[in-house]
């Protein structure tokens, strides 16, 4: 089963806080929407936790929205 | 020797050649990232960061050098370092256990995955570094983020410091601090301690892993040698902390003294850490609490051997604008508010 943007944001629920979390537009590029670098920190370890996948520094340049994430975690979910 | 100024002024008149969305690494520092470190303080803080070193390239290697600061860095292509953690030696007594609070992206990279990488290589490289045989960070209670991230990273909170952040705004009340602390390389320890606060440290050694004796003591009992004390004054943070070594018969009227040194000072708060290893300074425990010092916690390792932490504060602490993470983390709280800790 595919992971979604809004299975994301469960997953994140303790890295981003909940105000920022609920007003966050999965299209649009985290950081312009309150995500902080911290935020983002925490939210690729709960990954690692939730998915077993590593964000790697050549995938961490090209995801900026929620939506990217979700995609990449699919696309490496269904590789390995 | 380059005055801050000086180096500020320099830093100021070098462009900022950083340019988004570009492919980085990450790595250990080397020597020649020194400048880079420098420009990305300047282009983080501008002249406000209140410690020279990070301006000063000379100085930044200087302190690599020494082993007082083990630094892992994200470089682009070109050398540009857009982010930067550390490792750095700052008040523990030992100087085994060093503390992790430096996390720096530059504002283009800033929303980027940087931090993660910087975060999980200094992880992936503690039990190689030598020397370092603990770690711990002091996470400002102002939000949970940062407890949140360092628990991932396997840091447990092991103490409360109230109060140990100065005002951000008048009326804003001063903030707390959880420690959170992860153990790289350790022994089975002796853990003395009165039976005030047996119940809160088992708890605290079994949530952070740590292999110890539990050494219940009388609170009468001394050491049978002199009273050792060495204090740390923090003026910017009104803050005095006392190392409390070992306590003979005159423990009492060497605690007032220093009490009393912390106030003439225009401290806020006046923090004991009582070397837990020996009987004497634990078994000070029920009088600093009869003297309205709370217990905050254990800080493992900070003699090498464990710290029981004890404070009082002028005010009251605002315990309404203490975010805390946990379950544990607020056990902590209670802890400390439960066991007085204001004047």
């Amino acid at each position: 089963m595919s992971v979604t943007a809004a299975d994301l944001k469960k997953v994140f629920a303790k890295a981003v806080p909940a105000d920022v979390m609920a007003k966050i537009d999965p299209a649009q590029p985290m950081a312009a929407q309150g995500v902080d670098s911290l935020a983002i920190t925490a939210m690729a370890v709960a990954l690692q936790h939730a998915y077993g996948v590593t964000v790697t520094p050549e995938d961490g340049v090209r995801l900026k929205t929620l939506n990217d994430v979700a995609a990449w975690v699919n696309t490496v979910k269904a590789a390995s | 020797m380059t005055t801050r100024a000086e180096a500020i002024a320099r830093l100021g008149s070098c462009p900022d050649t950083v340019r988004p969305g570009l492919a980085y690494a990450v790595g250990d520092f080397a020597p020649d990232d020194a400048e880079g470190v420098a420009a990305l303080f300047h282009t983080v803080y501008g002249d406000t960061y209140p410690l020279d070193a990070y301006y000063i390239p000379e100085t930044i290697r200087r302190l690599c050098g020494q082993g007082e600061l083990i630094p892992v860095v994200a470089r682009l292509e070109g050398g540009e370092v857009i982010g930067f953690t550390a490792l750095y030696k700052a008040s523990p007594p030992f100087p085994g256990l060093m503390e992790f609070g430096l996390g720096l992206v530059h504002p283009a990279y800033r929303g980027s995955f940087v931090l993660f990488h910087l975060f999980s290589a200094m992880m992936a490289r503690l039990e190689a570094l030598p020397g370092v045989e603990a770690v711990f960070g002091e996470a400002v209670c102002d939000t949970i983020i940062t407890q949140h991230a360092s628990s991932l990273f396997g840091f447990h909170e092991t103490a409360l410091e109230l109060g140990l952040m100065r005002e951000k705004e008048p009326g804003a009340g001063r903030g707390a601090c959880l420690v959170m602390f992860r153990n790289v390389r350790d022994r089975r320890r002796v853990l003395h301690h009165t039976a005030c606060c047996a119940g809160h440290l088992g708890r605290l050694v079994a949530g952070a892993g740590l292999d110890r004796e539990l050494v219940l003591v009388d609170g009468g009992d001394t050491d049978a040698g002199p009273t050792r004390i060495a204090t740390q004054l923090f003026p910017s943070a009104g803050v005095l902390r006392a190392n409390v070594f070992s306590l003979g018969k005159d423990r009492e009227a060497e605690l007032v003294k220093i009490e009393q040194q912390a106030w003439a000072e225009g401290c806020q708060v006046c923090q004991m850490y009582l070397d837990a290893s020996l009987p004497g300074p634990a078994a000070a425990v029920p009088l600093l609490r009869r003297a309205g010092y709370g217990f905050g916690g254990l800080i493992p390792r900070w003699f090498d051997s464990d710290a029981l932490l004890l404070q009082k504060l002028l005010d009251p602490p605002r315990a309404e604008l203490i975010n805390l993470y946990s379950a544990s983390a607020e056990a902590l709280l209670a802890m400390a508010l439960e066991s007085g800790g204001e004047a």
